[in-house]
């Protein structure tokens, strides 16, 4: 890293003694104007919430964009149709969201249904997306073992210790494409570091989705396939003195994702590694996946199975 | 196709036995240099037969026995005529004298110099090296690619960037051959000049499409340039002094008549200028011994051998690099510490030729070749801490790619008759890529006692791939009317256990409809089997040469083109072309791609799903004669990529179709020379382009994260509008310059005063934004180059 940051260096230098002298602001419109930007992000269990708002135009001083709340949106599945209202939210609810309601009906997701959301804005063209709520994918079985070594052979800081081993035993269906995620928790809620020792090469392109590692099946053959897990699980306890001590369950989350989420979880991860000055200048753009038609933003969705370790 | 190639040759070979022909050969040379003429005309008055030398000077014209009346002609050189009977085959070794005054700017030619209506061969810029020396130059210093880039077709990249992208092609998709030999990196100083020196070159010929069979390996375009030889019959030289380097060039006979040599080099000197600067900045700065600099050289030799009429030998040989250091000794408390860099990047380029000929009609070429270009670069840092006990910290790290071609060629120029000119031959090639090895070492030592806590070397395993091209090819004078060049070239590659064959046809036709003016069409297929990876947002030396392998697929590209082309007022060219081209296989850095890490193969970090589109049209109007000459260039043009994959990972865009970085609608030049007096030239350029298609992020949206339950998070995304989505400003500037010759005792010295950039326009290298307090992000616009003068004293001698 520190090599990477001297080369960076040196060639920053270059170029700001090259064209620092010749920097000028310049007026110019950019042709886009703000869209609108429809999320709506289906989970197991819960109900279908989307989120309207304007885009912001990268001049603005403001970095939130206006939230659109006269718009009418109509969910649409299995040949019907239902009405998602715009709710305004107490404060308490709103307190963490960049918005004052939220678009919602009580419908919650069933796997394999198609579902479609159109939004309609006075003067502008219909905002549709589409999305299919994927089947889990279950855990056949979780084999727990101990490695011992270091979990990135690179990081000569690291030193080799004990750490638990998960072999995690799914279906990968054939015939399709495939996206997963996989999340550890234990059961006071924490959530163990682990790496993927089969997918580490390509860790760079690795996406996390609030603490789960997403990944496509191809690299996975299909039928009956294991994904390994290095956790980093021991550590966490290291001052418990006790030798009889009980490690908390672990509980073994296998999402899998709609081809929506993964693209646009793939390429957010590759846009923020990429962003930066220096970024700009060494790593090739990358634009996040949208699925909305005329506008901005994803509908997409997560399914997921769990199976609790008894530690 | 075999069967095929067979019997072609065969009919070609035997076509003339049974005709009462002669055979009239010979070389065509300048008769003060002693140096062969490339593309010289020999006609026959009497039977209205010609041929042109070929680029070693040979030439050989099949006539009836009868009275012949044989011109030999060359721009800027007095037609000779000859006249006698044809009774039996005749050796005529013709040498010409250059009457293109040294005070004068016109090029003057003949009554029977080949005209743009008469050749074959479409989409070609032939630039004399007389020219090129002329047009205003960024810091005075004439450019063989910047020239070129002011031809229609032919587009410059960033500002002062000796990149060239040719009908809607990238920078690695040139063919850059000196003398016959391919150079990968024909870049210094980050673009901003090119490699070639004009003092050495004798000719220039670009190929942007209809390319003849004899060429191959590259997607867009041939530069072919060939080196003089060496004067056989004097020495002679050049000296020229400018504002960031200096140069020489000496030719001469070591033997006369037999054998001579060239030699020329060139240096810039702002690491040298610099150096009392930077010790003074440095001691300022408590920093002394701190050093940093910044230099590039090339040199050019050739040496040639006549043995006899029929066997020449020629070497020549090419060496550049460019070098960046610098050396920071700081101390802070009781630590010091060193920090070096040093990095430098060139090419190593050598032939040894050696020219027969077999009889008056059949002429060989045998070429050994060897290219390299080579890219390193080390950083160390070194600490010292000085206690009780000295504990030494020392981390270096080295990079170092390249790629390695040795290659042996044959080519046979056959002249059976006036109708047909066939050539044919081929190539082997081995090569050795090594694309980005480096090492990492961290030692460790507390007083005498030292450990090596990491020595380890990572990146890419080295490549081997052997090349191997057949072609054939024949300018066939259908009718008076009609001519066609029709040819095919048979590529194989082999790596990594895989071959990859290609057959490559070529065809090209000319319609005469009188003396002034013609139609043209070609259509011709390309395969490209090595790679240039490059950055889309700077040009970088570490833009990495690559070959196909198992799982990269050679590129490939086919083009169709048709054209006018006239000759009006009696020395006024003009041209349209219209060009459509398809191209398969291109290859780019994936989405999200670190371009300069080296930490992962390459291979995981490229794309091959890429489809090119490109169409559009040239006009060109062009004065080569008379006291004003010059040009106008103009194209209308479009370029596309789209990377479309089953495999996401493998899309740009998303697999929707997106403008190329330098999709220009509008590129114009106007490139003007003036004999103000006998002594006093006056040149001027001007240049209009749209802007390039660059990626900028437009706006932004609160990503998903955002929305998730108690998320406190700031996350946004930003929105490019699409690959390559924002337009840049247009590009426009205006140079010039004004040359004062005067003649000397021992030779002519050459003042040149020029301006690059007149209006102080602030051309767009790049944008970026900019966080502002008060008012928020604001657009800023990168440029370069202000207005520049410039001053140049050369002399010939």
């Amino acid at each position: 890293m520190k090599v990477r940051f001297i080369v960076y260096y040196l060639f920053l230098k270059l170029g700001i003694i090259s064209f620092s002298a010749c920097e000028t602001v310049v007026d110019i419109e950019l042709d886009n104007q703000v869209q609108p930007v429809l999320n709506c992000l289906l989970l197991e269990d819960t109900t279908f919430n989307a989120f309207l708002f304007e885009s912001v135009l990268y001049t603005e001083t403001d970095y939130i964009g206006d939230e659109l709340k006269d718009a009418e949106i109509v969910l649409k599945y299995n040949n019907t149709s239902t009405d998602m209202p715009y709710i305004s939210l107490s404060d308490e609810e709103a307190y963490f969201l960049p918005v004052d309601g939220i678009y919602s009906t009580n419908l919650k997701p069933e796997q394999g249904t198609e579902y479609t959301i159109e939004a309609t804005l006075n003067g502008k063209p219909t905002i549709t997306a589409k999305c299919t709520f994927p089947y889990q994918t279950n855990i056949e079985q979780v084999d727990t073992s101990i490695y011992f070594g270091k979990l990135d052979p690179l990081d000569f800081d690291d030193e080799a210790e004990n750490y638990l081993r998960l072999n995690i035993k799914f279906n990968n269906e054939a015939g399709q494409k495939n996206y997963y995620g996989i999340k550890i928790r234990n059961q006071e809620g924490q959530n163990p570091y682990f790496v993927l020792p089969d997918l580490e090469s390509f860790e760079e392109d690795i996406p996390y989705y609030r603490g789960a590692r997403i990944f496509s099946d191809e690299f996975f053959s299909n039928g009956l396939s294991d994904l390994e897990l290095w956790v980093d699980y021991y550590s966490m306890f290291e001052f418990e003195n006790d030798p009889d001590f009980d490690y908390p369950n672990l509980e073994v989350v296998l999402l899998t994702l709609n081809e929506e989420m993964y693209n646009y979880l793939y390429s957010s991860a590759r846009q923020t590694n990429s962003s930066g000055f220096l970024e700009e200048l060494f790593f090739e753009p990358v634009n996040v996946y949208s699925n909305v038609n005329n506008g901005l933003g994803i509908f997409a969705a997560i399914s997921g199975d769990t199976l609790v370790l008894e530690m | 196709m075999k069967n095929c190639i067979i019997i072609s040759l065969f009919i070609l070979f035997t076509s003339h036995i049974w005709a009462q022909n002669y055979t009239i050969s010979g070389y065509i040379t300048d008769k003060e240099s002693g140096e062969t003429l490339i593309g010289a005309n020999v006609f026959d008055e009497s039977s209205l037969e010609g041929t042109i030398s070929n680029t070693y000077g040979f030439y050989s014209l099949t006539l009836s026995a009868a009275e012949v009346k044989l011109n030999f002609s060359y721009i800027g050189f007095t037609p000779q005529t000859t006249t006698f009977s044809l009774i039996k085959d005749t050796v005529i070794n013709v040498v010409l004298s250059n009457d293109l005054l040294l005070e004068e700017v016109e090029i003057k030619a003949s009554k029977n110099q080949e005209k743009i209506q008469e050749t074959t061969q479409m989409s070609t810029v032939e630039l004399p090296v007389q020219q090129i020396t002329k047009i205003p130059a960024l810091l005075g210093e004439p450019d063989v690619i910047k020239a070129l880039q002011l031809m229609p077709g032919v587009q410059s990249g960033s500002e002062g960037s000796s990149g060239m992208y040719v009908r809607g092609g990238g920078p690695g998709q040139n063919l850059f051959l000196l003398d016959g030999v391919p150079v990968y990196n024909v870049q210094h100083l980050f673009g901003f000049f090119s490699v070639f020196d004009p003092n050495a070159i004798k000719s220039v010929n670009l190929y942007k499409g209809a390319f003849p069979a004899r060429y191959g390996g590259r997607l867009s375009s041939v530069v072919d340039i060939k080196l003089k030889e060496g004067n056989l019959n004097e020495f002679k030289g050049n000296v020229g002094v400018g504002l960031i380097m200096s140069k020489f060039m000496l030719e001469g006979p070591i033997k006369k008549n037999k054998s001579s040599f060239m030699v020329s080099a060139r240096r810039t000197y702002i690491d040298i200028l610099a150096r009392p600067f930077i010790a003074a900045s440095a001691r300022r700065n408590d920093l002394r011994g701190s050093t940093t600099g910044y230099y590039f050289y090339d040199a050019i030799a050739k040496w040639n051998y006549i043995f006899s009429q029929k066997d020449k030998v020629f070497l020549s040989f090419y060496g550049g690099r460019d070098r960046f250091f610098a050396t920071i000794n700081d101390d802070y408390g009781n630590t010091e510490s060193i920090f070096k860099t040093d990095s430098g990047w060139g090419n190593l380029v050598g032939s040894l030729r050696w020219n027969h000929q077999f009889t008056n009609k059949l002429f060989a070429n045998t070429t050994a070749t060897l290219s390299r270009f080579k890219l390193g670069n080390d950083i160390a840092l070194k600490e010292e801490t000085f206690e009780e006990l000295t504990y030494r910290d020392e981390v270096s790290f080295g990079y170092e790619s390249n790629v390695t071609d040795i290659g042996l060629k044959v080519n046979f120029d056959y002249l059976p008759s006036p109708s047909h000119y066939v050539r044919f031959g081929g190539k082997y090639i081995h090569h050795i890529f090594k694309p980005g090895v480096s090492n990492f070492k961290y030692e460790v030592a507390i007083d005498d006692f030292s450990y090596t806590e990491i020595d380890t070397i990572f990146g890419n395993n080295n490549i081997i791939a052997n090349e191997a091209y057949l072609f054939i090819e024949d300018d066939w004078r259908i009718s008076d009317k009609l001519k066609a060049n029709i040819g095919v070239h048979l590529s194989s590659f082999f790596v990594e256990k895989k071959h990859y064959f290609s057959a490559q046809p070529r065809i090209s036709m000319r319609y005469r409809f009188d003396d002034k003016q013609s139609i043209k069409a070609s259509f011709v297929t390309m395969n490209q089997n090595v790679h240039l990876l490059t950055n889309t947002s700077i040009d970088l030396p570490t833009d990495l040469w690559i070959p196909t392998t198992a799982n990269i697929k050679p590129q490939q590209s086919w083009q169709a083109a048709a054209g006018w082309s006239g000759t009006f007022f009696k020395n006024i060219e003009f041209s349209v072309e219209a060009y459509y081209k398809r191209t398969n296989n291109l290859v780019a850095y994936r989405e999200g791609a670190n371009t300069i890490a080296t930490d992962r193969p390459f291979e995981e970090k490229i794309t091959n799903a890429g489809k090119g589109e490109s169409y559009g049209a040239e006009f060109l109007i062009q004065k080569k004669r008379g006291r004003f000459s010059g040009w106008i260039g103009y194209t209308l043009a479009w370029s596309w990529r789209t990377f479309e994959s089953d495999n996401p990972n493998l899309e740009i865009n998303f697999g929707e179709r997106f403008p190329f970085r330098y999709d220009r609608r509008h590129d114009l030049s106007i490139v003007g020379m003036y004999k103000i007096r006998k002594n006093i030239l006056f040149n001027a350029t001007f240049i209009f382009a749209t802007g390039n298609a660059i990626n900028l992020i437009q706006e932004s949206s609160l990503s998903l994260d955002k929305f998730a339950e108690n998320d406190i998070s700031f996350s946004e995304v930003k929105h490019y509008g699409g690959r390559n989505g924002f337009r840049a400003e247009p590009y426009h500037r205006l140079d010039w310059s004004f040359q004062f010759i005067k003649e000397k005792k021992r030779g002519e010295r050459i003042w040149t005063v020029g301006c690059y950039n007149t209006y102080n326009r602030k051309n767009p290298f790049g944008y970026r934004w900019v966080q502002r307090r008060s008012s928020g992000r604001k657009l800023t616009r990168l440029s370069l180059f202000p207005i520049i003068p410039s001053f140049n004293y050369s002399f010939s001698f």
